[in-house]
C-alpha cells in the first residue's frame, strides 16, 4: 500500500460519494414491512394474540402446529421477507399453522409468571385449538426460549402435545459455552428485576446480545456502505434492522423465575423446577420429539440443546444438526431448502 | 391529501437532485484542492453550486400546481415543506462553506505530511499532526452535513440505520487515520514494535473506542462526577468550615492525586475513596446524630447511601472500562506486530482494508477473551447492579420528597398492578371452572338424552 495525496483524496470523495449515495437510497426507501404472510386473529387473552396463518388450499398435514416464539423479540423472524419466509415456506407445504404473538409487556404485566405463561397462556391457546379442531392434542414447533417454555408445557401436559419440535432451545443451562451462559451465573436477578420495577428492558437485552460478537454492528455497517447499489439487499438489511430493534420488555416475574431457576440453578435438567403447582419431570415428556440445534449458534451453544434427547422419556425421538447460527434456522437459503422440508415430512410421519 | 402527496414526491425528487448535485460539486472541490487552484475555483464552485440549489427549489415551487390552489387542509403541510426547504437550504449552505473551508485547511496540512521525513521518530508529531488536522478537518464537515441530513431522513429505522452506518464508517476512517504515519513510517523502513509503541497515542485510541462501546463506555467520567461532588461537598458545608476541615482536606488530597488514579491503580481509588468517605462519616454523624427521628433525617441517612453507591459506581465502572481498553490495545498490539511480521517477511498488506479486517477479527477474539473471563462477568454484574441501584434510590428518594403532593407514584402503582394480576387470575380460575361445569352439565344432559332415547326404543 502506497501512500500518495491523491489517493487519500480520492477516497474522501470517495467515501463522501458512498455515504450521499447511502443517505439519497435510504430517504427513498419508506419504512420496510416484516411477518407479512396473511393471517386472522383468532384469539386473544391480554395482551396475547393468537392468530391462524391463511391457507387457500386444505392442509395435507391434518394435525394443527402451534408456534411457541420466545419472550425476547419477535416471532416475525419467522417471516421476515416473503421470498425467505421459514413460516410461508411450511404453510406452502401444507401445514396449518397457528402461531402466540406475546405482545409487548407494560409495567401492568410485571407480575406475570411463568405459571402464567405455561399453564395460563399456552394451555389456554392449546384448549383453544384443540376445541375449534375437536381434536385432542397437537403439534408444537417452539423456538428458543419458546421451547424451554413449550418443554416445561409438554412435560406437565403431554396429553395434549402430539408431537414436539424445538428449535434452538436451551435445555442444559449449566454449561459456560456461551457468554449469556457464563454471564448469568453473576448477575443478580433480583436486584435487576426489583430495580428495573418489575419491566425488564428490550434494551438491556439487545445491548447483552450485541456484546456476544462485539465486532459485527462495525463490520456489517462497513460492509454496507459498498453495497447500496443493490436495493434488496438493502431492504434485505433494513428488514433485519427492523426486526433486532423490535424487542419487548418482559415481564419482570417470569424473567427472575427464568434466569434464576434455569440459567442460574439449571432446575429444568436437575428436575427440581416448579412452575405454578406442577413440578416439572422431564421423563414425563412421552411424546415424539424432533431437537433441532445449530452449529455456529452463539446465542444458545449445541451443548445446551443436545442433552433434551436424554433427558426426556420419549422413545421417539431425533436430534437434527442444522449447518448455521442462530438467525439463520429461519432466515437463511439452507434453512428454506432444507430444514423446512425436514420438519414437514417428520410430522407428516407422524400426522 | 394529493396535494401533500405531490409536495411529498416533490421533496424527494428534489432531495435527489440537491444530493446529486453536492456530491459532484464536493468532488470538483476536492480535485481543485489537488491541483492547488483550489481558492479561485472553489469561488466558481460555489457559484455554479448555488445556481444549481436554486434552480431545484424554484422548480418545485414552479411546479407544484396543486399546491398553489391552497386548500385548507394543505396549509399546515405546504408551512412545513417551506420550513423544511430553507432549513435544508441553509444546511446545505453551511455543508458547503465547511467542505470549501476544509479543502483549504487539508491543502495546508497536506503540504506539511509530504515534507520528506528523514528520522521518522524525530518528525512524527509534525506528521501525526497533519495527518489528524486531514482527517478531523473532513469528519467534522461530513458529521456536521450528516447530522443535519439525517434529520430529513424518512421514517426512524432509516434514520437510524444511517447513523449507525456513519458511526461505523467513522470506526474505519479513525483507524486509517491511526495507522497512515506508521505505514508511512513503514515505506521509509524504519518502523519496528519499539517505534510503534512510542509513536501510538493512546488518547486517540480512546476515542475510537468509545465509539465502538457506546453502551458500556459513559461520557461522564470518573473526574467530572468528583468534581461536582467536591464542589457539592463544599457548598454543603461552606458555613461550618472548623467542622469539616478533615473531609476538606482529603478531598483536596483525592482531587490533587487524580492523573494518579488514573494510572488503572482501581485499589488506590478505592482505598482513598473508602478514607475520605469515613471522613465524611465522621463529620457529618454529629450532625445527623442531633437531627429527630423523622423523613428529614431518614432522607439525608439516604442521601449518603447513594453518594456512597455513585463514587463506588464510578470506581467499578472505571476499572470495567480498563479492563475494555487494555483490552483494545492489546489487540491493535497484535494486528501491528502482525503487520510488522508480514513487512518483514516481505508480503506487505496491499490495502487499508485488508489491515482493517484483520483489525476487527483480533479485537472481535480479544474482547470475547475478555468477556468470557471470571473477572470481567463479576466486574459487569457488580457494575449494572450498583447503577441500577442508584436509580432505585433515586426514584425513592424523589418520592419521598413529593410525598406532600398528589402524585400516583410507582410504589403506588405497583400494589395496584399486583392487585390487578391476582385478580386477573381468580377471574381466570373461576371462568375456566364454570366452563368445566357447563360442559359437565351438557355432558350428563346428553347422557340423560341418549338413556331416554334408548329406553324408548326398547
Amino acid at each position: 500500500m502506497k501512500i500518495n495525496p491523491s489517493e487519500i483524496i480520492q477516497e474522501m470523495a470517495e467515501t463522501t460519494s458512498k455515504l450521499m449515495k447511502s443517505y439519497n437510497t435510504l430517504s427513498q426507501i419508506d419504512e420496510v414491512e416484516v411477518g407479512t404472510t396473511p393471517k386472522t386473529l383468532v384469539y386473544s387473552e391480554d395482551k396475547l394474540k393468537l392468530y391462524r396463518y391463511d391457507r387457500e388450499t386444505p392442509p395435507t398435514c391434518k394435525t394443527p402446529v402451534l408456534i411457541v416464539y420466545a419472550l425476547v423479540n419477535r416471532y416475525n423472524m419467522m417471516d421476515l421477507q416473503s421470498d425467505r419466509s421459514y413460516i410461508k415456506n411450511l404453510l406452502e407445504l401444507g401445514l396449518d399453522i397457528y402461531v402466540i404473538d406475546w405482545g409487548y409487556p407494560s409495567k401492568a404485566d410485571r407480575y406475570l409468571s411463568m405459571d402464567d405463561y405455561v399453564n395460563g397462556y399456552i394451555n389456554n391457546c392449546v384448549n383453544h385449538i384443540c376445541s375449534e379442531h375437536k381434536i385432542k392434542n397437537l403439534n408444537i414447533m417452539s423456538v428458543c426460549q419458546g421451547g424451554t417454555l413449550s418443554t416445561i408445557y409438554s412435560s406437565i401436559y403431554p396429553n395434549k402435545v402430539k408431537n414436539l419440535i424445538t428449535l434452538v432451545t436451551p435445555i442444559d443451562f449449566s454449561v459456560n459455552d456461551g457468554l449469556l451462559f457464563r454471564w448469568s451465573k453473576d448477575m443478580d436477578f433480583d436486584a435487576l428485576v426489583d430495580n428495573y420495577d418489575g419491566l425488564i428492558p428490550g434494551e438491556f437485552l439487545n445491548t447483552g446480545f450485541e456484546m456476544l460478537k462485539p465486532m459485527m454492528k462495525i463490520n456489517k455497517n462497513s460492509g454496507l456502505v459498498n453495497s447500496l447499489d443493490d436495493k434488496d439487499k438493502l431492504l434485505n438489511f433494513l428488514r433485519m434492522e427492523k426486526w433486532i430493534a423490535d424487542s419487548p420488555d418482559q415481564a419482570g416475574e417470569c424473567f427472575r423465575q427464568f434466569m434464576k431457576d434455569l440459567y442460574q440453578g439449571n432446575k429444568l435438567l436437575k428436575g427440581k423446577l416448579v412452575v405454578g403447582n406442577h413440578k416439572v419431570d422431564l421423563k414425563n415428556l412421552t411424546m415424539p420429539l424432533l431437537n433441532i440445534y445449530a452449529t455456529e449458534d452463539h446465542l444458545v451453544p449445541p451443548s445446551a440443546t443436545i442433552p433434551l434427547n436424554d433427558a426426556v422419556g420419549s422413545k421417539d425421538k431425533e436430534l437434527y444438526k442444522f449447518q448455521g447460527g442462530h438467525i439463520g434456522v429461519f432466515v437463511g437459503g439452507r434453512s428454506q431448502k432444507e430444514l423446512a422440508p425436514a420438519v414437514f415430512n417428520w410430522l407428516k410421519k407422524r400426522d | 391529501m394529493k396535494n401533500t402527496k405531490n409536495l411529498m414526491d416533490a421533496m424527494v425528487e428534489s432531495s435527489s437532485k440537491a444530493v446529486n448535485n453536492w456530491v459532484e460539486t464536493a468532488q470538483k472541490a476536492q480535485k481543485a484542492a489537488l491541483s492547488g487552484t483550489s481558492l479561485e475555483k472553489n469561488s466558481e464552485l460555489y457559484k455554479e453550486w448555488l445556481n444549481n440549489q436554486m434552480s431545484i427549489f424554484r422548480n418545485i415551487t414552479l411546479n407544484d400546481d396543486d399546491q398553489k390552489e391552497g386548500t385548507h387542509t394543505a396549509e399546515n403541510a405546504n408551512t412545513n415543506v417551506e420550513d423544511f426547504y430553507k432549513n435544508w437550504y441553509n444546511n446545505q449552505m453551511a455543508a458547503f462553506k465547511q467542505m470549501t473551508d476544509f479543502n483549504q485547511n487539508l491543502l495546508n496540512a497536506w503540504s506539511n505530511f509530504g515534507k520528506p521525513a528523514n528520522e521518522i521518530n524525530a518528525n512524527f508529531s509534525s506528521i501525526n499532526q497533519a495527518w489528524t488536522s486531514i482527517y478531523e478537518n473532513w469528519m467534522n464537515t461530513m458529521n456536521n452535513t450528516y447530522n443535519n441530513l439525517s434529520n430529513t431522513m424518512k421514517g426512524g429505522l432509516n434514520k437510524n440505520v444511517f447513523e449507525q452506518m456513519f458511526q461505523s464508517q467513522n470506526v474505519m476512517l479513525k483507524m486509517q487515520e491511526f495507522y497512515a504515519p506508521f505505514q508511512k513510517a513503514m515505506q521509509t523502513g524504519q518502523f519496528n514494535m519499539e517505534t510503534f509503541k512510542k509513536m501510538m497515542d493512546p488518547a486517540e485510541y480512546k476515542k475510537n473506542m468509545e465509539n465502538m462501546f457506546t453502551s458500556m463506555m459513559p461520557q461522564n467520567n470518573m473526574k467530572e462526577f468528583f468534581e461536582m461532588y467536591a464542589k457539592q461537598m463544599h457548598t454543603m458545608f461552606g458555613n461550618s468550615q472548623n467542622l469539616t476541615n478533615e473531609f476538606k482536606e482529603s478531598m483536596d488530597n483525592m482531587m490533587k492525586s487524580f492523573p494518579q488514579l488514573f494510572n488503572a491503580d482501581m485499589g488506590k481509588m478505592m482505598n482513598m475513596y473508602n478514607q475520605m468517605s469515613d471522613n465524611l462519616q465522621k463529620t457529618v454523624a454529629p450532625f445527623v446524630k442531633m437531627m429527630a427521628p423523622g423523613k428529614e433525617k431518614e432522607r439525608i441517612e439516604a442521601s449518603f447511601e447513594t453518594l456512597d453507591k455513585i463514587a463506588i459506581y464510578h470506581i467499578k465502572n472505571a476499572q470495567l472500562q480498563y479492563l475494555m481498553m487494555t483490552t483494545g490495545q492489546k489487540a491493535v498490539e497484535s494486528t501491528m506486530e502482525m503487520v510488522i511480521e508480514k513487512f518483514k517477511n516481505q508480503t506487505e498488506i496491499t490495502s487499508f482494508n485488508k489491515f482493517f479486517q484483520e483489525w476487527v477479527n483480533l479485537n472481535e477474539g480479544a474482547f470475547i477473551e475478555l468477556f468470557n473471563s471470571d473477572d470481567f462477568s463479576a466486574l459487569k454484574a457488580e457494575v449494572t447492579s450498583l447503577s441500577l441501584a442508584i436509580k432505585k434510590d433515586l426514584e425513592t428518594q424523589f418520592e419521598s420528597q413529593m410525598a406532600v403532593y398528589p402524585f400516583v407514584f410507582k410504589s403506588d402503582m405497583n400494589e395496584i398492578y399486583q392487585n390487578i394480576h391476582d385478580l386477573k387470575n381468580k377471574v381466570k380460575s373461576l371462568e375456566a371452572q364454570l366452563a368445566a361445569v357447563k360442559a359437565s352439565t351438557v355432558e350428563l344432559e346428553e347422557e340423560e338424552v341418549t338413556k331416554k332415547s334408548t329406553s324408548r326404543k326398547k
